[in-house]
């Protein structure tokens, strides 16, 4: 215990002497905080740009002007001419949204002769098209609804009557722990997982092949301390600060942004643990079996920079292909974020996620004696030396 | 006190498909401050590791009597980034000298080489003497009972090198205390004479016999 001790205290001085890696194990996380938190202060996509042909130029299309220009999701730019122009400002992204209001629009509604009002939407952007088609249908409907009754008012339908023929069901959608369809508690913690990721197999790669590459094992080798004492202590260092990170990047995200976490405090500190568990066991393996940093960074590029992509934050794992699925279920942040977001945001108790725990106990235990074992073996084979 | 402390019979070392030095048997005497003369860096670097029992030979047997070794190689092997005092202090926990007698020992080991001064400077800024000195004292602290040179004095001037020297011959002159053996690995043959018992491996691949 005290040689553990011993490696885990000299490690630290190594992280805390050397400036960059502590630049990315403590900084780097929170600026990347900051900075998306900063970037999603809009929380969702309104002011979407808008322009409308206006065709008709009757008292409907103003009214319908009109609704377009008190939406909040919109931000009204005014008329254009044509319809070709309107597709010429989309193209050349000056507009987000046009709607078309055909001729004789006010005359065919009036005389119950069906119409169309076109709306077009730049699809480049799907999070703009997105909002935009729901903000548009919303507007519509409303006008719709409004002229419908006016209608029937008129053909001597009492309002009451009208209301229940024009909306015969109601219905209620309750959206839960993310009611506005909020982009900050969405993304912020899938986006600052993964930096915390990728700081931890950065700082972390380089400790094993450092020493060899400096030649410093050979004090470890001489001194025939065993291998599980070496990893262990490495290990502990980067375990603990990732796990103090995490901790108080959460802490923040809630005091600063106000995304809620609802998990109760041991379930989450569990998940967080299971999570720095299998980053520890990753990172230490990569690094033992590569030859020296640069190799060790060249990997873990390959790991980090697909694994957010693939951890299911930004396309539903249960629409991915079996091979993807596979490869993403090995990949520690995943399951962090799956079992986070069961956990953290919605609250459940840890019995909902199973997999997902053994999953991160999993990689971190299996990491970590692998790691072992490489290592008592490279020293068997004198591979921890360099011959020259 | 003629004991051995070390023993090679008939052994090989090398990369497995280019062994650099062939069939190989000496012995070194409990007592002795023995210089080695291997002129191949390669070669040297090889029997040094082989010696200090960090790697295999190719074939044949290394004897070790005994318990540590203390290694003081050309090219520095402790930490950089940590000072004197705790490089030092890491190597006498690290081979688990017991709590009572370490503060005493390191304190011995620092100024027996030289390093009082430099205490709580980082290693990464000592010089070439400075470092070789350190792990000296990082083999002091341990109580090694042999001490492996290799091409310790190379890049020293001369006045540094007799400083060296007289350490190393001041330990020789207390062995028995802990200290059983000094081998002193160099190219440089001036140097080897100034040992008391003296080993020619230059013709590496002829059998050498032990010397006396």
């Amino acid at each position: 215990m005290q040689l553990i001790l011993l490696m885990a205290t000299k490690e630290f001085i190594h992280i805390l002497r050397d400036k960059r890696t502590i630049f990315l194990l403590f900084l780097a996380p929170l600026v990347t905080f900051v900075l998306f938190a900063y970037m999603y202060t809009g929380q969702r996509v309104t002011d979407m740009t808008l322009v409308i042909v206006d065709q008709d130029h009757s008292s409907l299309s103003r009214e319908l002007i009109n609704e377009f220009g008190q939406s909040e999701l919109f931000s009204y730019q005014g008329l254009v001419d044509s319809y070709e122009e309107a597709e010429k400002r989309l193209q050349e992204g000056k507009t987000d949204v046009a709607v078309i209001i055909p001729e004789h629009f006010n005359r065919d509604v009036k005389d119950g002769r069906p119409t169309t009002v076109m709306t077009l939407v730049d699809g480049t952007n799907m999070l703009i098209s997105n909002g935009a088609t729901k903000g548009a249908t919303q507007v519509l409907q409303t006008l719709s609804a409004g002229v419908s009754l006016r209608l029937m008012e008129a053909n001597g339908i009492v309002p009451v009557k009208a209301m229940s023929i024009l909306q015969p069901i109601n219905s209620t959608i309750r959206i839960g722990y993310n009611p506005t369809y909020n982009y900050r508690i969405f993304l912020l913690f899938g986006l600052v997982s993964t930096v915390l990721q990728q700081v931890l197999l950065t700082t972390m790669a380089g400790s094993f092949c450092r020493e060899k590459d400096k030649g410093t094992n050979m004090i470890l080798v001489a001194s025939g301390i065993s291998a599980n004492r070496v990893v262990l202590g490495k290990i502990i260092p980067y375990f603990t600060i990732s796990l103090l990170n995490i901790f108080f990047l959460i802490l923040l995200a809630n005091v600063t942004t106000g995304i809620g976490v609802r998990g109760s405090g041991l379930e989450l500190f569990c998940v967080a643990l299971g999570f720095v568990l299998a980053l520890v066991g990753m990172a230490s393996l990569i690094s033992v079996l590569v030859p020296d940093e640069l190799r060790a960074n060249q990997i873990l590029l390959l790991i980090a920079a697909p694994s957010f992509l693939i951890s299911g934050f930004t396309w539903p794992l249960s629409k991915m292909p079996a091979l993807i699925v596979g490869l993403s279920n090995c990949l520690p942040l995943t399951q962090f974020l799956s079992a986070f977001r069961i956990v953290g945001i919605k609250g459940a108790s840890l019995t909902a996620v199973p997999k997902e725990m053994a999953a991160l106990y999993g990689i971190g235990l299996i990491g970590i004696m692998l790691s072992i074992g490489v290592w008592k073996r490279q020293r068997e084979k004198g591979k921890l030396l360099k011959l020259n | 006190m003629n004991k051995t402390v070390l023993e090679f019979k008939k052994v090989t070392i090398g990369l497995p498909n280019r062994p650099v030095l062939r069939d190989i048997s000496l012995e070194i005497k409990a007592g002795s401050l023995t210089g080695i003369y291997l002129p191949d860096g390669d070669a040297r670097w090889m029997f040094f590791q082989v010696a200090a029992g960090l790697m295999q030979p190719l074939s044949g047997e290394v004897l070790s009597f005994v318990q540590t070794i203390g290694l003081v190689p050309e090219r520095f092997f402790l930490y950089p980034d940590l000072t004197v005092e705790e490089n030092i202090q890491f190597v006498a926990e690290l081979y688990t000298v017991p709590e009572a007698l370490r503060a005493e020992r390191i304190d011995r080991s620092i100024e027996a080489c030289y390093l009082s001064e430099y205490r709580k400077q980082r290693a990464g800024r000592l010089s070439f003497t400075e470092k070789m000195f350190l792990q000296l004292a990082a083999s002091l602290v341990t109580e090694s009972e042999l001490i492996l040179l290799d091409e310790a004095t190379r890049e020293m001037a001369s006045r540094d090198k007799e400083q060296f020297w007289k350490v190393i011959e001041g330990e020789h002159a207390a062995e028995g205390t802990f200290l059983k053996g000094i081998i002193f690995l160099s190219h440089n043959k001036e140097e080897i004479y100034r040992c008391t018992t003296q080993i020619d491996l230059g013709k590496r691949f002829k059998e050498v016999s032990p010397c006396s």
